[in-house]
């Protein structure tokens, strides 16, 4: 596996929330971290971008150790900063910088690392041609739709170059009709090869756009499985009771 | 008459100027670093700072100015502002930029704490160190939310600048009492008026440009 995420557990004040959790990620595939909500699954996302720190565990990413919970559970803020560049996150209300155009919410982060400002203008322009907002590059937040300030919220996350980019409710926050707009840029970033992992309580979402569900409930993975065999033969009684509760719906 | 009352309010009201801008320049960035320490983690600094700005603004500014000029004769022996109108006015300049600081203080306090903490979380992920997220990201959203509370209080210091006064420092407020001393005459006094109302309406024009330069974004 590209990424390995081994045995996170993580408590809040004595609450488990996540407790051993493991899975994995090749290049080029969409893993969906499906579950209701208080399931754990927005806290396992926010461990991998070290919003979090995990009380026990280990990240792996192509056989290096990124992060071990018994040694690195009291990182100063370099390392911190260290670890993140691995890990791209775009959030479910997407944070936009307000005061910032299109293109400068892009490039504000990798200009502050000393890159240079005419490859970074370059690279915007390109990530932003990719999410298809060239003609935005200009325009504030504020004067953005929900689905394009979340393609502005990727190509800030991709500008970094990240070896997992991750989604917290993607679909959450825009117009149903909107979701297949957001299936094909996920599939999009997958044919780049990269590694995605999208926390989703959206079925539909996760059934389009997903190669394979990691089933997650109370903390626990309970079912890891390839898409089609997750929602045909669910092989939990857990990953059971949530396809039939939202089927009904 | 008019020449000599006028020129005279004028040589007052550029000392009131002067202690505005003085206590300006200094207040302003003062108060983002009691603010900090107010909203630090280390309690035994955190709580020192709650009291001060809690004595600050619990106690007139007038008396603060008296024991701040008078405080080190009295108790200590030896008046280090020095007799002159110059170490009047250091004594008053120190007074008002410390108070207004602490003001400042918690204006900012409040405008910091407004902005959602994702904010902070989306220059997190980013590899933005805390320092960068506080000046390239929160800073302007905090300035953006604060003008109105901030001007404010920058009206009130205009007027506030008259308590100087109390140690005979020669504002505008002073230069118009004396004509009624020398003279007889107690329309300078009244005078003054003007000269506040007219200032205070070039800060009203300038806040009201300031807020609508920064209309541009919403958070």
């Amino acid at each position: 596996m590209f990424l390995e995420v081994k045995n996170i557990s993580k408590k809040f004040n004595e609450t488990s929330v996540l407790s051993d959790a493991s899975f994995g990620i090749e290049k080029g595939e969409v893993v969906a971290l499906l579950g209701s909500s208080g399931a754990g699954k927005t806290t396992l996302l926010r461990c991998l971008n070290f919003l979090e720190t995990p009380d026990s565990g280990q990240f792996v990413i192509d056989g290096e150790i990124v992060f071990d919970a018994l040694k690195d559970k009291n990182m100063n803020e370099n390392e911190i900063m260290a670890k993140r560049k691995h890990f791209g996150l775009v959030f479910q209300s997407f944070n936009l910088f307000p005061q910032y155009t299109v293109k400068q919410n892009v490039t504000l982060a990798p200009s502050l690392q000393g890159e240079d400002k005419k490859v970074l203008s370059e690279k915007a322009d390109q990530l932003l041609k990719q999410v298809g907002l060239s003609d935005r590059a200009n325009y504030y937040p504020c004067q953005l739709s929900g689905g394009q300030q979340q393609r502005v919220a990727i190509a800030r996350a991709l500008i970094m170059n990240p070896d997992v980019l991750c989604f917290d409710e993607p679909t959450s926050a825009l117009d149903p009709a909107l979701v297949g707009e957001v299936v094909k840029v996920v599939k999009e970033l997958k044919e780049q090869g990269r590694a995605i992992l999208v926390v989703t309580h959206d079925m539909n979402f996760a059934k389009r756009a997903a190669d394979r569900i990691v089933f997650i409930a109370d903390g626990e993975i309970v079912e890891d499985s390839k898409t089609e065999d997750f929602f045909n033969n669910p092989r939990s009684s857990k990953s059971k009771e949530f396809i039939d509760a939202v089927a009904l719906y | 008459m008019l020449q000599t009352v006028l020129s005279s309010l004028n040589e007052g009201f550029v000392k009131t100027l002067e202690l505005f801008c003085i206590t300006l320049l200094g207040a302003i960035p003062l108060g983002l670093v009691i603010c900090f320490l107010s909203m630090s983690k280390f309690k035994p600094i955190k709580y020192l700072s709650k009291t001060i700005i809690w004595i600050v603004r619990g106690t007139p500014l007038m008396l603060q100015l008296l024991v701040i000029y008078y405080g080190p004769g009295l108790f200590f022996g030896s008046n280090i502002w020095g007799g002159g109108s110059g170490g009047r006015f250091l004594a008053v300049s120190i007074a008002f930029i410390f108070n207004y600081a602490c003001y400042f203080s918690e204006i900012y306090r409040g405008g910091i704490e407004s902005i959602s903490k994702s904010q902070y979380e989306a220059g997190q992920v980013l590899g933005m160190s805390n320092r960068q997220i506080f000046f390239r990201i929160i800073l302007l959203q905090v300035v953006k939310r604060i003008i109105p509370p901030m001007s404010n209080e920058i009206i009130t210091l205009v007027k506030d600048t008259s308590l100087s006064r109390t140690i005979s420092v020669y504002e505008i407020i002073w230069s118009g009492q004396a004509f009624i001393k020398s003279s007889g005459i107690i329309w300078p006094l009244f005078f003054t008026g003007v000269y506040y109302l007219l200032f205070n309406g070039l800060l009203t024009i300038a806040f009201a440009r300031l807020e609508k330069n920064l209309d541009y974004f919403r958070s």
